[in-house]
């Protein structure tokens, strides 16, 4: 639930310049769920839970911008610094830049969002329900502490950007002086005559932790981002994985989404992440989901089914399951 | 044999290259402790110090090293764990994490004496923990020592147990193992003579302070801060043993464990003589490194829950040690157990003489195999039944199989201790995580977190 506020063209009187007053937009999502899960690993767990809530504040005036966004998450991770367990609810910036537009070009600083998992979140819309390949599988975060700039093509053609990041995400400390640099590109070859079909790529190059493993990240995809009906595929090759330098895999992914009479949502997802290209190793996930909104709220009953395969089958552990959840 | 010959082959062909695996150890080992890194450097130098000792303080401080290896399919190949449910298991079985324990009448018991990584895993991850632990250890005594017969041993006796779901119960007796018999009458002769607080407390009912074994400079105890002062609140479920006589800080203790927060208890015993004083030992728990394979709920909401919760199913009998329970002070989890000379351990580094023969060694592996599967046995039936039907297949061949898995596996960890030690070397005593002073704990907190005054 964004509000963007517009600022309007300064008015001249007498030669007097009236300067915009700043606009502040505030910004709250809260997903709970009641989530079923039924693992073939064990017994099935169903449980209430409320994996995320995101307070933020957006400000802009005339070209200047800047966001503040905490998020509160479970803490899977023993992240908390003293006396917190790990079954905890942490509370952590998602964002926290500001930025400025001059023209075409649009720069940013501080906890920004990448430049291409937001825009494939926006073409699929439900985040709530799963997060996006790249961010699930670890290949990209979908923020980071750095800087980016973004040229925009005119009449609403898409974007070239470049984001130079610490590239551990926003939930690590940074750990080596390598920074990553991304250069992301969407480019909507039908803007003009108002198609909401977009053509997206990225191309990642950096380093993780202490030892700067390299890694990086290639591929792209298309989507069709339409109010009505969203539909896209999308295909990205990673290299240095697992803590691996030399290790390559792949991911595919693809989904359709379908708003019938306003607010009844139909979405069907599904992704797979080859670890390796050496061997059989992979995990594919499979998402069907009904949801409904009214006003602020949205509600989702979702199927989603977790299969690793060949190699992954015994070394990822527990995620092999069925998982039902209603999502708010 | 031909198709496990395979399975390890394939083991050593995933293997990244020696440069890579160097840095896939630094960075297995930072992430685990990134935090701890950052807010108690000093005690991870010495965590980091201790583990590059020797292969078997490595190899206990590796865990998250082996659990990265398994998630990366370089562990877990096996032909023995298609559709298996989990078990509870120990998460961390290696031959050190067993010992004697004394009960409520005095009497010993031979038991799992660890349950820091507690919770559901694979059965075969404890399994192959456990036969790696004795394979390292083999190594380390020496050549004359055959550690992938002691893995086969080891494992042989497990599925023999499980699948018979007869295994034994309370080891109250060494039989004829010369290690545990070490360990029975080391522990009668340190349970009569308290030598505990002989040690600790010099005769009078307070704690020595300051270095306690000058050769051990890591051994030494100091003075508590005076915020610890409701800290003996939490020996409360113990209050009917006496009232606290004294409490310090301990470092030194541990390999995994050593940045933990550990402190002792001096309680007064039944009469007014030091004598018959008690010493307890609390130490911080943490979240297991396979925490997240089975999701934090699967077993227990929290840390102290699920390490409770497991120690009780676990051992052979509920009381094995009386005083040993989890609760929390000020937000950490925290452990609470009999502090006692006569809790001897198995040692890799008393492997030897009488003891220290491949014979008396696989031995030692049967019981070993043998108390895992009674500690899996306490698992659900459902879970056993994929289990049994897993090993029913072939049980020689399944303990074939985890001896090759051992003799590879624990050649890696020698590797690895190289890998590590040379990191030391180059990236400095943290890995490399620089510190920012400005993220130090302040004030209590970096007094609690700080190293060994």
């Amino acid at each position: 639930m964004l509000l963007l506020t517009q600022v309007e063209a300064p008015s001249a009187d007498a030669g007097v310049e009236v300067l915009p007053l700043p606009s502040f937009s505030p910004r709250a999502d809260a997903f709970g769920e009641f989530n079923a899960r039924f693992p073939s690993e064990g017994p099935a767990l169903p449980a209430f839970t409320v994996p995320r809530v995101q307070l933020g504040l957006d400000a802009a005036w005339l070209g200047a911008s800047a966001r503040v966004l905490a998020e509160g998450a479970y803490a899977t991770n023993g992240g908390a610094l003293v006396g917190v367990q790990g079954d905890s609810v942490v509370l952590r910036l998602r964002e926290a830049w500001a930025g400025y537009r001059w023209r075409f070009l649009e720069a940013r600083m501080g906890l920004i969002p990448t430049l291409l998992i937001p825009e494939l979140e926006r073409g699929f819309r439900f985040r709530e329900l799963g997060a996006d390949g790249l961010e699930r599988q670890q290949l990209l975060a979908p923020a980071d502490l750095g800087a980016s700039l973004r040229g925009f093509l005119p009449g609403g053609h898409g974007f070239v950007g470049v984001a130079v990041t610490n590239g551990e995400g926003y939930t690590s400390r940074e750990l080596n002086a390598g920074k990553n640099v991304d250069v992301t590109a969407l480019v909507r070859p039908f803007a003009a005559l108002g198609l909401p079909l977009e053509v997206l790529g990225v191309a990642s190059f950096g380093t993780q932790g202490v030892p700067q493993i390299p890694t990086a990240r290639a591929g792209g995809g298309v989507q069709w981002s339409g109010p009505v009906l969203g539909a896209g595929a999308s295909l990205f090759w990673a290299r240095g994985l697992l803590g691996e330098a030399s290790r390559t895999g792949l991911l595919a992914q693809g989904f359709v989404r379908l708003t019938l009479f306003e607010h009844l949502h139909l979405t069907a997802r599904t992704q797979y992440f080859a670890r390796s290209l050496a061997q059989e190793d992979g995990l594919f996930e499979g998402l069907l989901g009904v949801g409904g909104g009214h006003a602020f709220v949205d509600g989702f009953v979702a199927w989603a089914r977790t299969v690793p395969v060949g190699v992954a089958r015994p070394s990822v552990v527990g995620f092999d399951a069925h998982e039902g959840a209603e999502t708010r | 044999m031909r198709p496990l010959f395979v399975t390890v082959s394939l083991l050593a062909a995933c293997a990244p290259p020696e440069d890579e695996r160097q840095a896939l150890v630094v960075q297995a080992l930072v992430r685990a402790d990134e935090v701890l890194l950052r807010t108690r450097p000093e005690l991870m130098e010495g965590k980091f110090r201790r583990m590059a000792e020797t292969p078997t303080t490595f190899f206990r401080g590796s865990l998250p090293l082996f659990v990265a290896d398994w998630e990366a399919g370089r562990a877990s190949s096996s032909g023995f764990l298609r559709d298996t449910l989990p078990v509870l298991g120990l998460g961390d079985p290696h031959p050190e994490n067993f010992g004697l324990l004394a009960g409520r009448d005095g009497t010993f018991t031979f038991e799992p004496n660890d349950f820091d990584s507690v919770g559901p895993v694979p059965y075969l991850f404890d399994v192959r923990r456990l036969v790696t632990g004795l394979a390292v250890g083999a190594r380390q005594r020496g050549p004359q020592l055959d550690g992938a017969a002691l893995a086969y041993v080891a494992a042989a006796a497990y599925a023999d147990a499980l699948l018979a779901g007869d295994p034994p119960g309370a080891i109250s007796e060494p039989g004829d193992s010369a290690v545990l018999a070490d360990l029975f009458e080391r522990a009668r002769e340190d349970l009569g003579a308290r030598s505990e607080l002989q040690a600790l407390t010099d005769g009078a009912q307070r704690f020595r302070r300051g270095v306690l074994d000058p050769t051990e400079p890591t051994a030494l105890l100091a003075e508590v801060h005076p915020s610890l002062a409701e800290l003996p609140a939490v020996v409360s479920r113990l209050a009917s043993e006496g009232s606290v006589l004294d409490l310090v800080r301990q470092f030194g203790s541990g390999v995994a464990s050593w940045p933990r927060l550990r402190f002792l208890v001096l309680l007064q015993g039944p009469t007014d003589a030091a004598s018959d004083d008690v010493i307890l030992e609390l130490k911080e728990l943490a979240l297991a490194p396979t925490a997240g394979w089975y999701r934090p709920w699967a077993m227990a909401a929290d840390t102290p829950t699920r390490v409770e919760a497991g120690l009780r199913r676990l051992w052979s009998r509920p009381d094995a040690d009386p005083r040993w329970y989890t609760t929390s002070w000020q937000g950490l989890p925290l452990q609470v157990r009999t502090e006692s000379e006569a809790h001897k351990g198995i040692r890799v580094a008393r492997w030897s003489g009488r003891r220290g023969t491949q014979a008396e060694l696989e031995k030692l592996a049967a019981v070993l195999g043998s108390v895992l599967a009674r500690v899996h046995l306490a698992s659900d039936a459902d879970a056993l039944a994929t289990v049994r039907r897993q090993l029913a297949r072939g049980p020689r061949a399944f303990a074939q199989e985890q001896a090759n898995f051992a003799e590879v596996e624990s050649a890696q960890a020698l590797v690895d201790l190289g890998h590590f030690q040379r990191a030391l070397e180059s990236l400095g005593p943290r890995l490399g995580v620089t510190q920012d002073p400005r993220e130090l704990p302040q004030g209590f907190a970096r007094e609690i977190f700080g190293g060994p005054p």
